[in-house]
């Protein structure tokens, strides 16, 4: 029998990642509305992402309903040990969708909405952080039920993934609207990039120190041999990357730092991966121990291997025709 | 064919009040009439005989299980579901008579003229919403107490989230909602008030974006702002 249980992690894992890729690019356009205040640009900085960014919550969407039909487990503890994170970064991200809609048709209301953006998307962009820093710390579960308090998951250190979150989804979005604006709102951006990078280098660092420190089994993982000389490209890559963001943007080019973040947030992610491998729920719960019955999986995985080449075919096809340069002027009025 | 096997489910026992599991006659169908769970007995019903077995099991006198076949612990509120049924479908058949009528009216050229049913049409405005709401209800109360039909009770399924937690989230998604649903409706009622924009006014030919040719969503697809006073300020 194949084991289903893995290609469904590879499934829902690729979810993950082209979700973090993708909205956070246009979640980091709501972080960065704060430095931009002029209203024409930022009209121009949200018809970047107008046509795409709700598809790119999609992915969101497939990774939640991977985990509910392959790993119901996994659903039920992880979601129930995160509630009220979970619930409230859907309440900012109700926010920030309503404000594409009301903020180009109000005028004196306008900059109510433009709070209601960047504020949903910072406080979204920060919760997934939060998130992400209290599974990485780990979930109490006894008998395949979360057996912790409510507010496990309010740590230091998952609020500092969220700040961490924040950081990494504001480079992003700042690549991209390097490659999608021009004129003076692109030389602003290719000024603040730099600075984005340094602060995610600085809470890289921040992460790859605590987590092996706090976790023994993460350490042994990484720094036994052979695996140290296996992993140890990583961080060297990190480095490597973050010095060529810099460069593309002295030098200009406008495609190169966004796919730079891109690398950077692959290696990031790899790096979370092989931490976490095999545990689905960290410290105790593997992905055999979650999976859900060979039917199931199975069942399951012929309606994602339909759907899953049809979403990539949509998503491709409408980032392919606006993949035009946004104008100031090309507003909804 | 599918229908045969709804006739032994409590929760369609619940929606058409039904307490008597029928053998030899037919069950009728209770058009109207008040479930009334201690009394294990419909009141005040207006019934058609032999309608709710021709319905439910394509014969005459088919058997339907009745409420009182299942124990009290195990049976759905009959006095919620019937009526949510019946707001559900009665909304339905208002719908229904709204379609046919507007090709009544187009058919003899009274469409905008006929104020009753401009009236009637304004008034009809709402029922997609709570029908919606009604079936909901109706899908929802009619399967208590279980979660899984027989076999898991919803009580048996309640995540270990607090119910202060699950309270205080509920209070946040109301606030939220009466906020976000009512500036749409504000937004729209606003639209509406300004009246239709005639389309030679309007250049046709304009790409990019937030023009023809791109993704609308609802209000953007009205290529207007809201406020007058401003509008050239903003443009």
């Amino acid at each position: 029998m194949i084991d289903l249980s893995l290609i469904w992690v590879a499934i829902i894992g690729l979810g993950v990642l082209v979700y973090v890729v993708l909205d956070g690019f246009d979640l980091g356009i709501g972080i960065l509305f704060p430095f931009v205040k002029d209203q024409q640009e930022r009209d121009v900085m949200m018809n970047t992402v107008a046509p795409v960014w709700d598809g790119n919550e999609t992915w969101m969407v497939l990774g939640g309903a991977g985990l509910f039909a392959a790993f119901p487990m996994v659903y039920s503890a992880v979601l129930s040990a995160l509630y009220l994170p979970i619930i409230l970064m859907v309440i900012a991200l109700i926010f920030r969708g309503v404000a594409f809609e009301f903020r180009f048709k109000a005028n004196r209301t306008k900059h109510l909405w433009d709070k209601a953006f960047i504020g949903g998307s910072i406080l979204s962009s920060f919760l997934q952080g939060v998130i992400l820093g209290a599974y990485i710390q780990g979930i109490k579960i006894i008998d395949g039920r979360y057996a912790g308090g409510g507010l496990d998951w309010l740590t230091p250190f998952s609020l500092f993934t969220g700040v961490g979150v924040v950081v990494v989804y504001a480079a992003l979005g700042c690549g991209w609207l390097i490659l999608k604006t021009e004129s003076q709102l692109q030389q602003q951006l290719y000024q603040l990039m730099p600075k984005l990078v340094v602060a995610l280098l600085v809470i890289f660092a921040g992460v790859s120190i605590y987590t092996p420190l706090a976790h023994p089994v993460i350490a042994e993982r990484w720094f036994s041999l052979p695996q140290l000389f296996y992993f140890s490209p990583v961080p060297i890559l990190v480095l490597l990357l973050s010095f060529l963001v810099i460069r593309a943007c002295k030098q200009r080019h406008e495609f190169a730092p966004l796919m730079y973040m891109f690398g950077l947030v692959f290696l990031a992610y790899t790096g979370f991966l092989i931490s976490l491998f095999p545990y689905i729920i960290p410290p105790s719960v593997t992905i055999w121990d979650a999976a859900a019955p060979y039917q199931s999986q199975l069942f399951s995985l012929i309606g994602a291997l339909i759907l899953i080449p049809i979403i990539i075919t949509y998503t491709a096809m409408s980032y392919w025709v606006f993949r035009d340069k946004v104008k100031v002027g090309d507003g909804y009025h | 064919m599918g229908l045969i096997t709804y006739a032994k489910w409590s929760s369609v026992a619940a929606m058409e009040g039904h307490w008597e599991t029928n053998h030899e006659e037919g069950m009728p169908l209770y058009l109207f009439g008040l479930p009334d769970m201690q009394e294990e007995h419909t009141k005040y019903a207006i019934a058609i005989p032999n309608l709710g077995s021709l319905i439910l099991t394509h014969s005459m006198d088919g058997t339907v299980t009745g409420l009182k076949d299942f124990a009290p612990e195990d049976r759905p509120n009959s006095t919620i579901v019937f009526w949510s049924f019946r707001i559900m479908v009665g909304l339905g058949m208002l719908m229904l008579l709204m379609a046919f009528a507007s090709v009544w009216l187009r058919k003899t050229g009274k469409l905008y003229e006929q104020k009753w049913f401009h009236g009637f049409a304004l008034i009809m405005t709402p029922s997609g919403f709570i029908a919606l709401l009604a079936g909901w209800f109706t899908t929802e109360v009619g399967r208590q107490p279980w979660i899984v039909y027989g076999i898991m009770r919803t009580k048996d399924a309640l995540s270990p989230v607090s119910a202060e937690q699950v309270g205080l989230t509920l209070i946040i998604f109301v606030v939220v909602y009466c906020i976000v649903f009512g500036v749409g409706i504000y937004y729209m009622l606003k639209l509406m008030h300004k009246g239709p924009k005639f389309i030679h006014s309007q250049a046709s030919e304009i790409g990019g974006v937030g023009h023809f040719k791109t993704p609308m969503r609802p209000l953007s697809a009205i290529n207007e702002s809201l406020d007058e006073q401003d509008k050239g300020a903003s443009s």
